[in-house]
């Protein structure tokens, strides 16, 4: 994907994406979504429902809204981003099976961030999740913290009306961070395997050095997987400050 | 065993077995309509899930399973359209673009204030009723064997076959015991094949769900069909058990004198336990992976 910095309040920011499909997947049926503001400091991934309706779609919506600097949890914006999701997906000429799941609506996970400054503001939905880290150290794993807490269900931000989720499954979180500190937004195969590694061995599985391009990225993915990474869309946003 | 990862290269087989005897015609229960009728729509719904868990929103139906129906009464026929005997089961996407029709339905939903209303669904028709002659499950059972054998020789690697026999009666065409046997010794490297059996009732009373032994049962026919059904793996047995179900050790998938909402839990279960995100979904959202 991409690497880009910039300098935001006095604080320098490189970001880097990275993204691979299921290993039977082809690329264009990864539902994992990345946005990078980088003149703003604002960064989101989202992964989008397997069981759910044309999901790629509403992950990329939920992850650009994020980093044009709307909030998708606040009611309006995720009514105006439902709809903006039925028509970017509905046509009148669809097979009776698409008309029925879409008229069910989409879903997914979203983990997003903030910089300013040397003070992050963070907010999550489901099992993607949010680490900060500082020379080698996990500060914060959020919305979880144990490789435990994975589950097949995660609550979801849904195209309904209310987003489809009760108000205690939005996480928020805020904080500082000095120069040389990273953040890594990733979704739940990764975060998982993250925290699992830093359970077993007390050190970070180190995703964040095989993210130098697509390939490095996707081949370290693929070995992971034959060592108990779950087989699914896997997704990274890298924050280096 | 049975925990075979289920996706495209490595699809599941879901075989259903229809009882289409004359004794079909009778009601179901206190519903008014008869067993062939209501059981022609737990099908068709069962089909439609299965469907939908497969689409994507669009042109695209992921193949996770492939799927069979056989009906039997007059005749053994393969009751899908599109399949025949070289090809007996279809698999998801092609049985999704070829219903015999699409009627148009009205679904009570919320309103979202409080309110229902009714709004217009599709809803794809594969099986219609047909009570005609006696109920030949032997030959029922050794058409399902062969097909399941077939199946396990090309997908040797997948998620065992699961079988699900839907009769009121009892075999006209002898004792189906050895039948069901040979269904349940073929298998893949991840397990036997699964052989349910759901008995339907008229009557309104004198349920069996999911037991363990044949010791509840009131009568020799009963006994058979519970010889002749699968342990339910764990996490089918889980799934029952998250919908409410009493499941104990060695639960078999079996249902004697069955009413309609038993029946379509099962085939949810049933359904559910051949695509990737699995019967967990029976007890909560959408899955991400």
């Amino acid at each position: 994907m991409s690497t880009r910095s910039t300098r935001t309040n006095g604080a320098v920011f490189r970001a880097t994406t990275r993204t691979t499909g299921k290993r039977d997947g082809l690329p264009h049926e990864n539902e994992d979504s990345v946005s990078v503001n980088a003149e703003e400091g604002w960064f989101a991934v989202s992964d989008g429902a397997s069981t759910a309706a044309r999901s790629e779609v509403w992950s990329g919506l939920l992850t650009r809204a994020f980093t044009r600097g709307e909030d998708p949890f606040d009611p309006v914006t995720t009514a105006r981003l439902g709809s903006e999701w039925w028509e970017a997906v509905f046509a009148p000429d669809l097979p009776w099976f698409a008309h029925e799941k879409l008229v069910r609506g989409s879903a997914a996970t979203l983990v997003g961030l903030r910089l300013s400054g040397h003070s992050y503001e963070a907010t999550a939905i489901g099992d993607s999740c949010l680490f900060h880290i500082r020379e080698g150290a996990l500060l914060l794993a959020a919305p979880l913290d144990g490789s435990a807490r994975f589950s097949r269900f995660t609550p979801l931000l849904g195209t309904g009306v209310d987003g489809g989720h009760a108000p205690d499954d939005v996480w928020s979180g805020r904080g500082e961070f000095v120069d040389g500190d990273l953040f890594l937004l990733a979704t739940d195969a990764v975060s998982k395997r993250l925290l699992r590694h830093h359970e077993e061995h007390g050190t970070l599985w180190p995703v964040c050095d095989h993210v130098s391009d697509d390939e490095v990225f996707a081949e370290f993915v693929e070995r992971e997987r034959d060592r108990g990474l779950d087989n699914d869309d896997s997704t990274v946003c890298v924050v280096r400050t | 065993m049975y925990s075979a990862e289920i996706n495209r290269k490595q699809p599941a087989l879901l075989l259903i077995l229809v009882d289409q005897s004359y004794s079909m015609s009778e009601p179901w229960g206190t519903s008014g309509q008869s067993k062939a009728n209501t059981l022609a729509l737990a099908v068709n719904r069962l089909l439609g899930n299965a469907v939908l868990q497969c689409s994507k929103g669009d042109n695209r139906v992921h193949d996770y399973f492939e799927v069979g129906v056989v009906g039997y009464g007059a005749d053994i026929t393969l009751a899908l359209h599109g399949a025949d005997p070289a090809r007996p089961v279809l698999p998801i996407g092609e049985v999704a673009r070829n219903p015999r029709r699409v009627d148009q339905v009205m679904r009570r939903m919320s309103d979202g204030a409080g309110g229902i209303m009714e709004v217009p669904m599709n809803a794809a028709v594969w099986i219609d009723p047909v009570t005609n002659g006696p109920t030949p499950m032997v030959e029922a059972f050794q058409t399902a064997e062969k097909v399941v054998s077939a199946w396990c020789h090309l997908h040797p690697t997948s998620f065992p076959p699961i079988v699900i026999n839907l009769t009121d009666g009892v075999s006209t065409d002898g004792d189906p015991s050895a039948a069901a046997e040979a269904i349940r010794s073929v298998g893949t490297d991840d397990g036997q094949a699964l052989l349910f059996n759901l008995h339907l009732s008229a009557l309104a009373a004198g349920e069996v769900v999911f037991p363990s032994s044949a010791a509840t049962l009131v009568d020799r026919h009963a006994s058979h069909l519970f010889e002749m059904s699968s342990v339910l793996p764990a996490q089918m047995a889980e799934a029952a058990s998250g919908l409410g179900y009493g499941i104990t050790e060695g639960a078999r998938g079996f249902l004697y004198n069955a009413q309609v909402t038993s029946v379509i839990d099962f085939l949810d279960i049933g359904t559910r336990a051949v695509t990737p995100t699995g019967l967990k979904e029976l007890g909560g959202g959408d899955p991400t992976s």
